[in-house]
C-alpha cells in the first residue's frame, strides 16, 4: 500500500496526502466502450485521441457486422427522452430498425464532441441540416449507396433501402454486407441532402423510450450502480460554508480508528474519508473532526438589497432606443412594478455520484455530467495530466435539470482516486447534494413602462440585478470542489459595450427582452460576485426574466384596462407567438374581460392568468394559462386547471414532447409556489426535502391540457423548457385575477399571499 | 458475531456488514442490486424503498439487522423483461419515468398499496403516493399507470 494511502489513525499527523506515484498501470478498458465498434484510436489500448475528430464519418457512427448501427452522440439522455429521438433520427436517415440501432453516448474516446447537452439544444442540433447527427448519417446513407451501386452495377437513385438492406435491379445487398466491421475512411463532404421531416416515418412518432423498461424492471444500470475491481468508498466533509479554511483534520475521537478506513484525504479545504465499504464511509465521515475558519455568509433578509448594491458587476446593455427617459416623462400613463426571484436548486432526486480510477497518469471517471469533453478538462487540471489522460464516460444518474452535483462529485471521486491510489466510488449525502450544487441565480427586476393615450404600450424600461459566482466546468473553480481545493475562480466577465438593436428579444439568449413591439425599449443588467456557486438552472435567466417580463405586461394590461390575452395579442408581431397564444386562449374557453374584474365572494377565489414567450427569442414557442384558487383565510394557493400550446417546430416524439411539459407544469408550480433556497450567516440551511421541500401528488393540477402546433417545414427547436418557464408569472397572473393582489415575490408562499392579500 | 442472513426476493444471502448497516447498502453493494437507491438517507423521499414482509419501507434507515429472517422483496423480484409485474407494465407502457430514479420506489410503495386496497380511486392513489417524491414532474403519468394496474389486477 502506497504510503499515502496510509490513514491517520487518531489524531492528524498529515492533512494533506500528496499525489501517488509514478508507475504507469495500463489502463482497464472501460466498462461502456465495445472495442469492436470504438473509435479507431484506442487501438494502443493506453491513451484515448485528445478530441474525437467531429469531420470523419467514423466518428459518429459504425456497422457492425451483424448490421448493428452503433451511433456515437455528444448528447446524453437525462431522463427527457433524447435517446430515443436521436436514434428516430439515425432509423429514418439510414432506413434501419430502431431495434438494430445501439448508442454510446457521451465518451471522450468515442463520442464527438458536442458540446454541453443543456439549454433545449440537443434535439435541434442532432436534427440540424449541419453539423450533427442528422448530416453525419444522410452522408453514411449516400456512401453506402455508392457502394452498393457499385457492387450491384444499379444508378444509386434506382436503389431503396429497407432495414439496412439496400435493392434495385433485382438484387439486394446488406450494409453488413457492404461495410460490416469496417471503417468508412470519408470526410462528411455536406454533398448528401438528409431527408425532409415529410419523408421521415420514425421521426414524428411516439417511439417508447428505449430505457424505460429497464428503468422499470429496476435493471438500469445508473452511475450509482459503476463498480470497478478493488473500488473502494468515499464520503466528503464540507466546510460550514464556501469560503471557509480548513484549519486542521483534528482527527477521530478517542483516537480510534473507524472500522474499514481506508485514508483521509485533505487538499486545501477539500476533505474526504475513504473506507473499504460505503456505510463505513458513511459513520467515519459524520465522526472526523475538523477546525474550521469559518467564513460567515452575507444575511439572508438582505438578499435583494444587496443584488442592487453589488460591486464591480458586469453591466449589459441589451437594447437601448436613447428615447426611454422621454418616452416614460410623456407616457399618459406610467407603470412601474419590482419583482424578486429567489435562489433555487436543482434538487436531484437520488444524490449525485461518481466513480473515478486513476491509474498512474491516466483517469478513467464515470460520470452524469452533462459535458464529458468539458468536465474531463477540469478533472486534468485537478489531478496535473495532460488533457487526453482523462478518459470520461457518461453514465447516466438522477435527472439534474442542469448543473447539479454531478460535476462536483465526478472531480471530487477522481482526486480522491489519485490520492489513494485506488479506484474510488463517491455518493453525496442529501446534504452535500443540497448545499453543495451550482444554484439557480437569484434576480431584482426593476420595472417601468408606460401606455400612451391609445393604451398602447410605448415604453419599457427594465433593469436587471443579478449574482453568480462559477459555473459549468471549464475551469475546476467553477465548482464548488475547485473552490475549495484552492484553484483560482474566473473573474468576474468585463462589462461589454452596449449592443443596442431595434430588434427585441435577439439580442441575448435569455429571454431578457419581452416578446413585444414597444418602440421604446431599453434593457440593461448588472451581474455582480455571488456569496454561492451558482450555475444553469432548467430555463437559466430566462425563467427569472420571464417572471418580471409577463408579470409586467400584465400589470400594463390592468393599467390599459385590457384583456390580458387580447392585449398581448395587439402588441405582438410573431405570427407562431401569436398561434399559441390563440390556442391556449381556446384550449383554456377564455373568457375576453380584464383581469381581476369578476372577482367572487368568500373564502375561496378562483382566478386564470396566462403567460407567453419564444424560449431564447428562437427556440421554442409556448403560451400557458393557469387557473388557481386561493384561500384567502390561509393564503395556499392552488393550481385547479392548466392549458398549454406550444410550437417547437416539427413535433420529433408526440408522447415525448408532452412528457417534458408534464413535467415542466410540475416543477414550475413547485418553483412558483414552494421553492427558495435558504441560509444562516454560519451555513446554508435548506439541506434536505424537509427545510427545501418540492412539489407532490397531492398539489397535482386536477387537469392538465397540451397541444403542440407540428410544423415540419422549420427547424427543430427545444421543448424541455418552454413551459416551465412560463408558470411563475402565469400563476401570479392569475392570483392577480382572482384577488386582485399582484404578488411580485417569488415563492408565492401561503404567508406571502396572505401578507398581500392583508396589505 | 452470529453470521446474519437475509431472505431477499426468495433467496437467503450472508450479510458481510455491520448489523447496524441500513439495509441499502447491503443490497445494492454485496447483493448488487440495482432496484432500491440512495436519495436522502433520512426516510423523506422513499427512492430505497423495498417491502418487508409486504409493507413497504425505507431500506436506508433501516439496519440490516432488523430485517434478518423476514421476507424482504424489491423491485427486480417484481418481474422481469419477458414477464414484468402488471404495475412494471403499467409503468412502461404509461412511460411513467423520466430520470426513473424515484420508480423504484413509486413500485414498491404501489404494490403495498394495491395489496390493502385493491380497487383505489384517483384521490386515494394520490393520497398513498404523497410520501414517495418524483422531481422530473412523472406524477400524471405514475397516477395512470397505477389505475391500470389496478384494473389488470382485480
Amino acid at each position: 500500500m502506497p504510503e499515502t494511502a496510509t490513514p491517520p489513525s487518531g489524531l492528524s499527523r498529515r492533512h494533506f496526502l500528496a499525489g501517488t506515484g509514478a508507475m504507469f498501470v495500463a489502463l482497464t478498458l472501460p466498462r461502456l466502450l465495445e472495442p469492436k465498434s470504438a473509435f479507431g484510436a484506442i487501438e494502443s489500448g493506453k491513451i484515448g485521441p485528445p478530441t474525437v475528430n467531429a469531420t470523419l464519418l467514423d466518428s459518429w457512427l459504425a456497422i457492425g457486422g451483424d448490421g448493428l448501427v452503433t451511433v456515437h452522440t455528444g448528447k446524453v439522455e437525462l431522463g427527457t427522452g433524447v435517446l430515443t429521438t436521436t436514434m428516430q433520427l439515425a432509423a429514418d436517415e439510414l432506413d434501419v430498425a430502431i431495434a438494430n440501432i445501439r448508442v454510446i453516448e457521451g465518451d471522450t474516446w468515442v463520442t464527438p464532441d458536442q458540446s454541453y447537452t443543456a439549454g433545449s439544444q440537443s434535439n435541434k442540433v442532432q436534427y440540424g441540416l449541419t453539423g450533427g447527427l442528422r448530416q453525419a448519417a444522410a452522408e453514411a446513407r449516400l456512401a453506402l449507396l455508392n457502394m452498393a451501386s457499385a457492387q450491384l452495377g444499379v444508378p444509386a437513385d434506382q436503389l431503396t433501402v429497407t432495414d439496412g438492406v439496400v435493392s434495385g435491379g433485382g438484387q439486394k445487398v446488406s450494409y453488413a454486407q457492404l461495410i460490416g466491421n469496417r471503417t468508412f475512411d470519408l470526410a462528411i463532404t455536406g454533398k448528401a441532402v438528409p431527408k425532409t421531416f415529410q419523408q421521415y416515418k420514425v421521426v414524428g412518432t411516439s417511439v417508447p423510450r428505449v430505457e424505460v423498461p429497464a428503468k422499470a424492471l429496476g435493471e438500469f444500470e445508473y452511475v450509482q450502480y459503476v463498480k470497478v475491481p478493488g473500488m473502494v468508498h468515499a464520503r466528503v466533509v464540507r466546510p460550514p460554508t464556501l469560503d471557509s479554511k480548513l484549519v486542521k483534520v483534528i482527527g477521530f475521537p478517542h483516537h480510534r480508528k473507524p472500522a474499514g478506513l481506508v485514508a483521509v484525504v485533505a487538499k486545501g479545504s477539500f476533505v474526504a474519508v475513504v473506507a473499504e465499504q460505503e456505510y463505513q464511509a458513511i459513520q467515519a465521515a459524520e465522526a472526523l473532526q475538523l477546525q474550521w475558519n469559518t467564513a460567515p455568509l452575507p444575511s439572508f433578509d438582505n438578499l435583494y438589497n444587496d443584488l442592487r448594491t453589488l460591486s464591480p458587476t458586469t453591466d449589459r446593455v441589451l437594447i437601448d432606443t436613447k428615447d426611454v427617459d422621454g418616452a416614460l416623462a410623456n407616457a399618459a400613463t406610467k407603470v412601474e412594478a419590482t419583482y424578486y426571484h429567489p435562489i433555487q436548486m436543482h434538487g436531484s432526486m437520488g444524490t449525485s455520484c461518481a466513480v473515478a480510477s486513476v491509474e498512474g497518469q491516466t483517469a478513467t471517471v464515470w460520470s452524469g455530467t452533462q459535458g464529458v469533453y468539458q468536465l474531463r478538462g477540469a478533472i486534468a487540471t485537478a489531478l496535473g495530466f495532460p488533457t487526453p489522460n482523462v478518459h470520461v464516460v457518461y453514465t447516466e444518474g438522477s435527472g439534474c435539470y442542469g448543473l447539479n452535483g454531478a460535476d462536483n462529485v465526478s472531480l471530487d471521486a477522481a482526486v480522491i482516486s489519485q490520492q489513494v491510489g485506488k479506484p474510488v466510488r463517491l455518493q453525496y449525502s442529501r446534504a452535500d447534494e443540497h448545499k453543495w450544487e451550482n444554484f439557480g441565480q437569484p434576480y431584482v427586476h426593476s420595472m417601468h413602462g408606460g401606455l400612451d393615450a391609445n393604451g398602447n404600450v410605448s415604453v419599457w424600461d427594465f433593469v436587471a440585478y443579478t449574482a453568480s459566482r462559477g459555473g459549468r466546468p471549464g475551469p475546476p473553480a467553477n465548482l464548488p470542489t475547485g473552490v475549495m481545493m484552492g484553484f483560482t475562480e474566473s473573474p468576474l466577465a468585463a462589462s461589454p459595450p452596449p449592443t443596442p438593436t431595434q430588434k427585441p428579444n435577439t439580442v441575448d439568449n435569455s429571454n431578457s427582452g419581452p416578446s413585444y413591439v414597444i418602440p421604446s425599449q431599453r434593457l440593461v443588467s448588472h451581474s455582480g460576485p455571488h456569496a454561492f456557486m451558482a450555475g444553469p438552472l432548467r430555463s437559466p435567466n430566462r425563467i427569472q426574466n420571464t417572471w418580471a417580463n409577463e408579470s409586467f405586461m400584465d400589470e400594463l394590461a390592468h393599467a390599459a384596462g385590457a384583456d390580458a390575452v387580447a392585449f398581448r395579442l395587439k402588441h405582438l408581431a410573431d405570427q407562431r407567438l401569436i398561434d399559441v397564444i390563440n390556442l391556449s386562449a381556446k384550449m383554456a374557453k377564455w373568457e375576453t374581460r380584464p383581469s381581476a374584474s369578476k372577482i367572487g365572494g368568500g373564502r375561496y377565489k378562483t382566478g386564470r392568468g396566462m403567460a407567453a414567450m419564444v424560449y431564447e427569442g428562437d427556440n421554442g414557442y409556448n403560451s400557458a394559462v393557469f387557473q388557481v384558487t386561493v384561500d384567502t383565510q390561509t393564503g395556499k394557493v392552488v393550481v385547479d386547471k392548466v392549458w398549454t400550446a406550444q410550437d417547437c417546430g416539427p413535433v420529433l416524439n408526440p408522447d415525448g414532447m408532452k412528457a417534458q411539459a408534464e413535467g415542466c407544469l410540475m416543477q414550475t408550480i413547485s418553483r412558483a409556489l414552494i421553492e427558495e433556497v435558504k441560509w444562516k450567516t454560519d451555513g446554508i440551511t435548506s439541506v434536505d426535502w424537509e427545510t427545501y421541500p418540492v412539489i407532490r401528488f397531492n398539489a397535482m393540477p386536477e387537469t392538465f391540457e397540451f397541444q403542440a402546433i407540428n410544423r415540419p417545414d422549420v427547424t427543430v427547436m427545444g421543448a424541455g423548457e418552454v413551459l416551465i418557464t412560463n408558470g411563475p408569472a402565469a400563476i401570479a397572473n392569475a392570483i392577480f385575477d382572482a384577488t386582485g393582489v399582484r404578488l411580485r415575490q417569488l415563492p408565492m408562499t401561503p404567508a406571502r399571499v396572505l401578507a398581500a392579500l392583508k396589505a | 458475531m452470529a453470521k446474519l442472513v437475509i431472505n431477499v426476493d426468495g433467496s437467503r444471502h450472508a450479510v458481510k456488514a455491520a448489523g447496524d448497516t441500513p439495509l441499502l447498502y447491503v443490497l445494492q453493494d454485496e447483493l448488487g442490486l440495482t432496484g432500491p437507491r440512495f436519495g436522502c438517507g433520512l426516510s423523506q423521499c422513499g427512492a430505497c424503498t423495498v417491502q418487508v414482509n409486504g409493507k413497504a419501507i425505507r431500506s436506508c434507515v433501516t439496519p440490516v439487522v432488523g430485517v434478518a429472517g423476514k421476507k424482504i422483496s424489491t423491485l427486480q423480484g417484481q418481474g422481469t423483461a419477458e414477464k414484468p409485474s402488471a404495475l412494471q407494465k403499467a409503468f412502461i407502457d404509461h412511460q411513467a419515468a423520466q430520470c426513473g430514479y424515484c420508480t423504484n420506489g413509486m413500485i414498491m410503495a404501489a404494490d403495498a398499496f394495491l395489496k390493502k386496497t385493491p380497487n383505489p380511486t384517483e384521490a386515494e392513489i394520490k393520497k398513498a403516493m404523497n410520501p414517495w417524491l418524483c422531481r422530473c414532474g412523472t406524477h400524471y403519468r405514475i397516477v395512470a399507470a397505477i389505475k391500470d394496474a389496478a384494473k389488470a389486477m382485480s
